[in-house]
């Protein structure tokens, strides 16, 4: 997978995953978030770094009492005109301090990312299609050109 | 197709133009014209799907901004919108004769 | 008016700079329409009927001659020499290229005004009292706390793409002016038993569809906490409001259907899990009241001879001044109001020439402010009294000086489908009607206040739900007509109007409304207002009237 992360294209060192694979350590794995609440409720080995999938049905309260444990939360936007992941990726970091990483995935767009950083998101993963139109570029050029707003200063 | 002077109604194509906002027409030529005079008339599925493609094609090297068909009735040989709506937006405001547009010209 | 400081100098000009960018990618195809849409909307621009129209901010309402000349220049410079203002206390440019409109916000940078947020699904701007800081009426201006909600919402991140629109009105008078009571939020400055300012604040008013006088939220919010309470109110709506249909996402479809109870303790719960950590209200807002500079007003005796005397030597003069100026908190002074109807022409519309003119004459006149109303009319708002009798010969010559100010041929009226793509009727033409139909003064006179307003469409940008005769145009079988709705009211007892039956045709709406005024002087008692017949009669002679002859 792509990531658009500090105004930098890389391919982190993760994957989706539907279940746990025990036997990898080599990359993070992103869980859906009911998989992995099943898991650490039956409470089996842990694995090399984990990250959950949640969307804008996810109980915060349910996944509160593991976020020292999840290295990686990745919010998924049912469309990029659904403006409610920002405000998980808000709730998470201003009502119940999530220290972790925050990724945004939903074919989010170059102009959108200065949004999803001042909300508190890390990264958003990103398409080839949409990098062919949109390469690494525009994004830095969308965090550059973007006007400051007034509550962060 | 018949001749459009045999024809007393038909389809056309309208969009509006990406750069100015106009009102345009796709023509036979696969342009866009501001004069609905040059608007392709369609009276079959063949000629609506070619008209169809042409819009798609057009909205994807940004030509062109949400093309969509209207009715049209023919009138010594000349299209003119059914639709009221549709006559305003080819025309111009009812109201500030001063902004109305040029819809028709003479066909060479 | 608010002195703008270097943060809202560059805010505006980067803004500019940044959409010309996003309209160079659009036009390469590195954005689609798609993602260009709400880009798009965002800084105020539409793809309208004829050609893209742009709507300007004009937060709060307040202009200062220097922007409204500007507004002249670009009435000239980029679009075909006049402007529309709106309902919401905004401007119109309605025949812009693409192409241009990035050096269009360039200039109106250059006098700190721009179209951030006018449309989109994003929180638009914030709508006041005109009569702010010059009526007596208001317990404290609510100016400053209009500039600090446009100051948080501007580029607010979290609330860019909510499930729709999101419309804010404030007032610091209990005589609402702003309709606060048919916005999304609206807020009225209160005070408690022990003086300590704070806010009344209602939530899920709105018109459109599905019109709805808003309820309260909060009966008092101390005023320090307002933003920390909004920014709760937002982001539950912004989690929670529909987004399965367009017609169902306003906050008032989830006011209505979790309960206003169900909704408060949900805001409540966000409220108390924020209120540390979001931004502190009272710094920044005392911040503010210090950048909006009391006027340098003069000290003028209590009654104005010159005045006495022009009133009762003109009549035509006298009319103006009954309708058109009111009472200003400060002795000698007025607030004028200036009709941007002239009987025949197009509501709210005015020409770049008018636009310069208006500004020269906000500088002599009044102190260089001028204010915009929801009503598509313009204030004057700090006028010596001695002044007025220049001030209307002046008007007059420029065809502003129409004495109608809420009077019948003042009538609200949207673009309607001359201009607007989701029309379903004209507007335009049927309110150049009835203030033709009911133009001789005397008769205005006798008649007396009566709030007309013309929508449209369903979507109700005329704010015919809360006209006194509201007028909704529709399409039948290809055909222009119009429902006519009763007894709607935009003030502090905001009211729906209710539909009075079938509709009519263009050539018989104008005569229904005539039949609903004759009926009115019939049964009215000497100098009663409309409202008020209509409170008292209710619906019922009214409704016999419009289809006697059914």
């Amino acid at each position: 997978m792509k990531l658009i992360k500090n105004g930098e294209l890389s391919e982190p060192a993760w994957i989706f995953c539907d279940n746990i694979d025990h036997d990898r350590h080599d990359v993070g794995q992103i869980l859906p978030y009911r998989v992995f609440l099943e898991n650490r409720v039956r409470r089996t080995n842990t694995i090399g770094l984990v990250g959950i999938q949640i969307d804008v049905d996810t109980e915060l309260e349910d996944i509160i009492a593991y976020f020292d444990q999840l290295h990686l939360i990745v919010i998924e936007f049912a469309s990029f005109v659904d403006g409610r992941g920002f405000s998980i990726a808000g709730r998470l970091r201003q009502s119940l301090n999530y220290a972790g990483e925050i990724w945004a995935n939903g074919n989010l767009f170059a102009d959108q990312y200065p949004l999803a950083v001042q909300c508190g998101i890390d990264g958003v993963v990103v398409d080839e299609q949409l990098l062919q139109r949109q390469p690494v570029e525009h994004w830095r050029q969308a965090i550059d050109m973007h006007p400051a707003f007034r509550s962060l200063m | 197709m018949d001749k459009p002077e045999r024809l007393s109604t038909a389809k056309i194509l309208t969009a509006n133009d990406l750069h100015s906002g106009g009102v345009v027409f796709a023509t036979a030529h696969g342009d866009w014209s501001p004069f609905i005079s040059q608007a392709l008339l369609s009276d079959d599925a063949v000629t609506n799907e070619r008209l169809e493609t042409c819009g798609q094609h057009a909205v994807e090297r940004q030509l062109v901004v949400e093309p969509f068909f209207i009715d049209v009735s023919i009138e010594n040989g000349l299209p003119r919108a059914i639709r009221f709506r549709e006559q305003l937006r080819v025309n111009g405001p009812s109201v500030q004769t001063a902004f109305s547009k040029p819809a028709f010209r003479e066909v060479a | 008016m608010y002195s703008y400081d270097t943060f809202d100098k560059q805010l505006v000009d980067n803004r500019a700079s940044q959409f010309r960018s996003q309209v160079v990618r659009r036009i390469s195809g590195a954005l689609n329409e798609d993602e260009f849409r709400p880009l798009r909307l965002m800084n105020g621009l539409y793809l309208e009927m004829h050609a893209y129209m742009l709507r300007i901010a004009i937060p709060y309402g307040g202009l200062s001659a220097p922007q409204m000349h500007m507004l002249g220049d670009i009435a000239d410079k980029y679009d075909r020499g006049y402007g529309h203002f709106t309902t919401r206390q905004n401007i119109q440019f309605n025949w812009l290229e693409l192409d241009r409109v990035p050096e269009l916000l360039v200039d109106l940078a250059k006098v700190n005004m721009h179209a951030i947020q006018s449309s989109g699904n994003c929180i638009r701007n914030v709508t006041a009292d005109p009569y702010a800081g010059a009526t007596a009426d208001e317990i404290a201006d609510p100016r400053p706390t209009a500039e600090l909600l446009r100051q948080w919402s501007s580029l607010h991140p979290e609330f860019a793409f909510l499930p729709r629109k999101f419309k804010i009105a404030v007032t610091g008078s209990s005589n609402d002016r702003a309709a606060i009571r048919v916005h999304d939020i609206g807020l009225q400055l209160v005070e408690d038993e022990a003086g300590s300012p704070g806010y009344k604040i209602f939530v899920g008013g709105g018109l459109g569809r599905t019109p709805m006088v808003g309820v309260v939220l909060c009966p008092f919010l101390p005023r320090d906490q307002l933003l920390a309470y909004l920014e709760a109110t937002l982001r539950v709506y912004n989690l929670y409001g529909r987004r399965d249909n367009k017609y169902k996402a306003r906050i008032k479809i989830l006011t209505h259907e979790l309960g206003i109870e169900n909704f408060r303790n949900q805001v409540e719960a966000e409220f108390q899990s924020i209120k540390t950590t979001a931004p502190a209200t009272g710094p920044w807002l005392s911040k503010i009241e210090d950048n909006f500079a009391v006027p340098p007003f003069e000290e003028l005796p209590a009654v104005c001879k010159a005045l006495d005397t022009l009133t009762t030597s003109n009549s035509a003069f006298a009319r103006w001044v009954e309708t058109n100026v009111c009472e200003h908190k400060v002795q000698g002074y007025a607030i004028a109001n200036v009709s941007l109807k002239p009987i025949g022409g197009i509501a709210g519309d005015a020409t770049s020439e008018q636009m310069h003119k208006l500004a020269h004459l906000a500088d002599r006149f009044s102190l260089s402010e001028i204010r915009v109303t929801k009503n598509q009319n313009l204030v004057l708002p700090h006028v010596r009294q001695s002044d007025l009798g220049d001030l209307w010969h002046a008007l007059q010559f420029d065809g502003l000086g129409e004495a109608n100010s809420g009077m019948i041929s003042d009538v609200v009226s949207c673009p309607g489908m001359d201009y607007c793509s989701l029309a379903t009727a004209r507007s335009i033409p049927i309110s150049q009607q009835i203030a033709r139909r009911f133009a001789d003064p005397e008769l205005q006179q006798k008649i007396g206040p009566v709030a007309i307003k013309i929508s449209g469409c369903i979507n109700a940008c005329g704010h015919h739900h809360i006209g006194q005769i509201g007028i909704l145009g529709l399409e039948k079988n290809g055909e222009e007509y119009y429902q006519i709705v009763l007894g709607g009211d935009d003030g502090e007892a905001a009211a729906i109007g209710k539909v009075s039956g079938r509709g009519f045709s263009k050539d018989d709406v104008v005569d229904a409304v005539e039949r609903v005024i004759d009926t009115f002087l019939k049964l009215r008692t000497t100098g009663e207002l409309f409202a008020d017949a209509y409170r008292r009669f209710g619906t019922g002679p009214f409704k016999e009237a419009l289809y006697e002859t059914d």
